[in-house]
């Protein structure tokens, strides 16, 4: 289908280009990390929790994540408004059309997200006074999930769907928008990215020697738990070799550029390979934790890879786009110079010229009063036969109207220089030959 | 024109900012700006004379307000990019195109603010003994970034009041130096304080026993500290009021005089007085009988001054019809530059997201719905809240009587008649089309209702 070429709007950017990708994507990457951390630590909350049914010690440990998803989610969404103003500014009309188009299930974000933290904090606070009511505890930790699962897909489809203004036209909802081709590859990479990193923050989390004595658990032990932590992180980064692979299958040839087969390839595959091979030996310890910085170091360079890897599909898709809405924009805004003596004004009057009277009547009056018909107000024939020769009493009525005609809707007062009144009531008393 | 519409017949685009703004502005006013120096207040008070109890109550009280602003109250923020992206896109990224370092440092301060109440409610009950004095330093930096957010919208606000330094220069600094800025800023902060008050004592009501010495006190330290803020606010708010005009005749000298907004400027003397009367009887009643209260008497003060700030914003909006951004963009999003053109070319032939490209006899009332669309659905709906349908029966109260002509010339005029419309922009085909789709709007059914998004199908 052709693609829809927007005229973009008139105004320089406020920064270099450069400069706000920057800031796009250093944001964004902050952004999504406490993202990953809100999903993924519910999803834990409610697996520990139901673990904890059996065993109460993964009790404990699922209320002490409950606890970090209260600062998470905050961070999560106050460092979301930096990457929406700057997507906004730099991708202007793409993502607005992408809004426009999934509007109303783009507006149930607010709904949604206060539900879900709602039932979070619900959850948290809870814990005590439902001990022994576990199944309508439960049903809060598995609302906010469910949630939380749900909402990335309105982000993706959105940050999706601006990439291809070639399927614009076809698009007429939120769920259209959820079946262009790789929505789903990128939901599956990026839940996978989110229980690796919570599996690799709660290793370290609960890795803390003094922190897990303070716990008091009766059986767990740290590098136990620990251990099992790393196991999570190590299973979700290995499926990502799988769920990587497919996104970037489904990508549309015209978004993947040289560029990105090289971020790929040499950094990414390789950096991740090692990752996921120094996560199996922690997990295979007996006092995990030593690789723990490469760790950190190797996933912070995938990420920060991955980022720029997503921007890079972005600007290949759109950058050709962009050029075009440049030159539309460009000879559009020629057309609207070339075009400003073509009018002063809207319903600029042309012709004969006008008394002062009859242009003030046009400006004024003329919406509601024709000369012989009924508009808005009765014809001017009508009106005029109560003031012959009488403009003053014209004026005062349209001071402070009254109401002579109980089938007409009442006229406002019009608040007008004296002198301006008279032009309009001479003029009237002239045009229906009242003087 | 160049965006797909995104349209709520009924609720009307403009309601959903408005709801979602109004409650933003609510929580950010009583449960942060306002809220944190009292709170601090309290816990420095308890603190210094060692008043377990009242730390205690002030920390519940803060836990009522963590809750709320990180979930209603910072999702609304973010609601209000959201709606206004949807409803005039036009509008908002011209803003953000110029304003990207404003809001980008109010962000800044927004994440130091989150990123306190998180430190500063989560670590009160850590942060004992000797490491209280920095606990409570934790809650002045919280109280002062509050505020600081507060300021700097309030500048942008601002900015859109004084339209001429958009076309002139540019510059957030117009803002701060538009008079209308230190009269709001004071009237928001008294404001937010004098809601507090009564915020607490509704709160204090729910976390203290029936009888206890620590409700007496309580209530009457609430509304002492409600009263004490409350003559600020009515200052403030005659000081606003009092400098709207002016602000409005530097300005948009063509808005005033008109009926409807004479109407909402007298009634703001009449609902301020009646706020700061009802919100002072509030508080002299606690003092003088602090047993006999009852919740919902503290909930009005609170609902009042809300509403007081509403009708402070929606006299601020309308000050500044018919332009979205005074000046250089009208209401519907359309440039006022870009008339010209488009009365020469035509809107329709310019749309990119519009059903019909021209106007032809066949197409005539069809083409108008889509004129509809992308010239009146940013504030108008067809049958709900703020329609072209009520509007027009109000001008010929006989349905059958709704000709397209007259209703024409009513549209070539509507700027003159209406100064707070903008005019009809387009060829005089389009104007007959417009007309001849709302004729259709008092008797007949046949034309379906526009949808939201529409190809060419041409």
């Amino acid at each position: 289908m052709e693609p829809v070429i927007p005229k973009d709007l008139p105004l320089g950017l406020p920064a270099p280009f450069w400069l706000l990708e920057f800031l796009l994507l250093l944001s964004f990457a902050l952004h999504i990390l406490f993202v990953n951390l809100m999903l993924g630590g519910s999803l834990m909350v409610l697996i520990t929790e139901i673990r904890g049914l059996r065993m109460p010690d993964w009790d404990r440990i699922s209320y002490e994540i409950a606890k970090t998803i209260t600062v998470n989610k905050s961070l999560a969404v106050v460092l979301g408004v930096a990457p929406l103003l700057s997507i906004s500014v730099l991708y202007t009309m793409q993502f607005y059309t992408a809004n426009a188009l999934t509007g109303h299930v783009w507006m149930l974000i607010v709904p949604l997200l206060i539900a879900a933290f709602l039932l979070s904090y619900a959850h948290k606070y809870s814990w005590d006074r439902l001990a022994h009511s576990k199944g309508v505890h439960l049903t809060f930790a598995g609302g906010a999930t469910a949630l939380f699962l749900f909402l990335p897909l309105i982000f993706l489809s959105n940050v999706n769907l601006m990439l291809y203004p070639e399927h614009w036209r076809s698009i007429g909802s939120f769920w259209d928008a959820l079946t262009l081709a790789n929505v789903l590859p990128r939901y599956l990479h990026f839940l996978a990215a989110s229980v690796a990193l919570t599996g690799l923050f709660l290793a370290v989390y609960f890795g803390r020697e003094r922190f897990f004595v303070s716990l008091e658990l009766q059986s767990l032990r740290r590098e136990q738990l620990v251990r099992s932590f790393y196991g999570i992180a190590f299973g979700s980064t290995l499926a990502q070799f799988v769920l990587g692979p497919l996104l970037f299958l489904t990508l549309p040839a015209h978004t993947i550029s040289t560029t990105l087969v090289v971020i790929l390839t040499v950094a990414v595959l390789p950096l991740g390979g090692l990752a996921v091979w120094w996560l199996w030996r922690e997990v295979q310890a007996t006092s995990p934790g030593r690789r723990l910085i490469s760790i950190v170091a190797a996933l912070t360079a995938v990420i920060s890879f991955m980022v720029y890897a997503r921007h890079d599909v972005r600007e290949t898709a759109l950058a050709p786009h962009r050029d075009l809405m440049k030159a539309r924009t460009a000879e559009y805004l020629a057309d609207v110079r070339a075009a400003q003596d073509y009018l002063v004004m809207p319903g600029g009057l042309g012709g004969k010229p006008l008394s002062v009277g009859a242009q003030l009547f046009q400006r004024k009056c003329a919406s509601c009063h024709a000369l012989d018909t009924r508009l808005v107000g009765p014809p001017l024939v009508e009106a005029a036969r109560n003031y012959a020769g009488n403009p003053e009493g014209i004026i005062l009525w349209a001071l402070k109207p009254g109401r002579n005609r109980t089938d007409y809707p009442p006229m406002p007062a019009q608040e007008m220089a004296r002198d301006d009144l008279l032009q309009i009531a001479s003029h009237i008393l002239k045009t229906t030959g009242n003087l | 024109m160049d965006l797909p519409i995104f349209f709520a017949d009924y609720f009307g685009t403009r309601t959903l900012v408005g709801i979602i703004a109004i409650i933003h502005v609510w929580i950010n006013h009583a449960f942060a700006v306002g809220m944190i120096p009292l709170v601090v207040g309290v816990e420095w008070w308890a603190h210094r004379t060692g008043r377990q109890e009242w730390d205690a109550l002030a920390h519940k009280i803060l836990g009522v307000c963590f809750i709320v602003t990180t979930t209603v109250g910072a999702l609304t923020g973010v609601g209000i990019w959201l709606s206004t992206a949807l409803v005039n896109p036009y509008a908002i990224g011209s803003l953000l195109r110029v304003f990207y370092w404003a809001w980008f440092s109010e962000w800044v301060v927004f994440v130091a603010e989150v990123s306190l109440i998180l430190v500063y409610y989560l670590t009160w009950k850590r942060m004992t003994g000797l490491r209280k004095s920095r606990h409570i330093r934790i809650g002045v930096i919280l109280g002062l970034m509050s505020w600081l957010t507060m300021a700097i919208i309030v500048a942008i606000l601002g900015f859109m009041m004084n339209p001429g330094s958009w076309l002139e220069q540019r510059d957030l600094l117009a803002g701060f130096t538009n008079p209308i800025y230190l009269p709001q800023l004071l009237f928001r902060t008294a404001a937010a304080l004098t809601m507090a008050g009564s915020l607490a004592l509704a709160l204090s009501l729910a976390f203290t026993d029936r009888d206890s010495p620590l409700r007496t006190q309580a209530i009457k330290l609430f509304s002492g500290w409600s009263l004490f803020w409350l003559a600020p606010t009515l200052i403030g708010g005659l000081a606003y009021h009092h400098v709207i005009p002016q602000a409005m005749l530097n300005n948009m000298p063509v808005a005033f005089g008109t009926q409807a907004w004479q109407d909402l400027y007298g009634q703001l003397v009449h609902f301020t007085f009646l706020a700061v009367v009802a919100v002072a009887l509030c508080s002299l009643w606690g003092l003088w009988q602090p047993l006999r209260t009852n919740p919902l008497v503290w909930i009005v003060p609170v609902l009042l001054l809300t509403g007081l700030i509403g009708y402070f914003e929606r006299t601020r909006e309308f000050i500044r019809k018919p332009y979205a951004i005074g000046y250089y963009m009208y209401a519907n999003g359309i440039r006022v530059d870009e008339v010209p053109y488009l009365v020469k070319t035509g809107v329709l032939a310019n749309c990119s997201w519009t059903t019909h490209r021209r106007v032809t006899e066949q197409n005539k009332e069809a083409a108008g719905r889509d004129l509809f669309m992308v010239l009146c659905s940013r504030c108008h709906t067809l049958n709900g809240i703020n329609s072209v349908g009520e509007n027009l029966a109000k001008m010929y109260p006989d349905q059958s009587t709704w000709s397209p002509a007259a209703i024409e010339s009513f549209l070539k005029n509507i700027h003159g008649a209406r100064p707070f419309m903008p005019p009809f922009i387009g060829t005089t085909d389009e104007r007959g089309a417009l007309a001849a789709y709302l004729a259709t709007l008092g008797n007949r059914r046949d034309i379906p209702p526009p949808v939201a998004v529409a190809a060419f199908n041409e």
